[in-house]
């Protein structure tokens, strides 16, 4: 099959989100930060949503409490209002802060 | 450019300058009053007070083109908190948004000064300046409205 063409690729945007609890010493396992960002995702976007902003969860690491998120160059303000709502994770009260916005995946983990 | 805040107690106001805020107001530093009802809007901008908060609720919008000239004339700032959304349940975070929505558009076609804070009452509620453009966003202004909504509009 043939590749799509660069003009008709969706243009992907990686956010590096980092979880902080109401606590310093609470710190999330990464399912638990994943799940987080999935349900709020799905609760505020939508299947729908989900689909026209092409979000994804790329990976978390549990050691920084980071993420990163996939989503289309369009959505980037919508997919980080939508984080930014999150108030739990498991039940413990915390929230998520973006760090970067990057082109690449190579650039969000190297952030 | 300075980003600046709401917030309920002096120990959000000190965690909320370390992360980026270059003031965060507490009730004692400016006169807010509360919105929601239609007397309770009518009455807030008929008063001496410096900011309007959360003039939209679940229920029915009662925040209509009078009370915001009003509070235009008496350059009365209407502020919408990200802490009343947290604060919702279920669907009624729903109609609280929508109806935020609403009262941004009419506050944005009389030329009010908007602001976006997040009213936060305890450290894990604050949320960092970007994370407020962006929910600015999400209430129906463009990125720039957001970024004065979260800078400018609270500069004294």
């Amino acid at each position: 099959m043939k590749p799509y063409p660069p003009t008709m690729r969706e243009k992907r945007r990686y956010i590096v989100l980092k979880a902080e609890a109401e606590s310093l010493t609470v710190k999330f396992t990464k399912e638990e930060i994943e799940r987080a960002l999935k349900t709020a995702a799905f609760e505020w976007l939508g299947i729908l949503g989900v689909v026209e902003t092409g979000f994804w969860v790329i990976s978390a690491d549990e050691r920084e409490q980071e993420a990163v998120v996939r989503c289309n160059h369009e959505s980037i303000d919508r997919v980080q209002a939508v984080m930014c709502l999150i108030d739990r994770v498991n039940n413990k009260k915390a929230r998520f802060h973006t760090l970067n916005v990057t082109g690449t995946i190579k650039k969000a983990n190297s952030s | 450019m300075g980003f600046y805040d709401i917030v309920q107690n002096e120990k959000c106001a000190v965690v909320g300058q370390n992360m980026g805020f270059a003031q965060c107001f507490t009730p004692k530093q400016l006169k807010i009053r509360r919105g929601g009802g239609l007397e309770q809007n009518r009455k807030a901008v008929r008063s001496s007070i410096d900011v309007l908060l959360d003039p939209a609720t679940e229920e029915r919008l009662e925040f209509d083109t009078a009370v915001a000239q009003l509070a235009f004339d008496s350059k009365i700032a209407v502020v919408f908190s990200l802490n009343s959304v947290l604060a919702a349940r279920g669907a009624a975070k729903a109609r609280l948004i929508k109806n935020m929505q609403s009262a941004v558009a009419i506050c944005q076609k009389l030329k009010c000064n908007i602001a976006v804070v997040s009213n936060a009452d305890e450290p894990v509620e604050l949320r960092y300046p970007n994370d407020l453009i962006a929910f600015g966003t999400l209430l129906g202004m463009t990125k720039l409205q957001s970024k004065w909504a979260v800078s400018k509009a609270l500069e004294k």
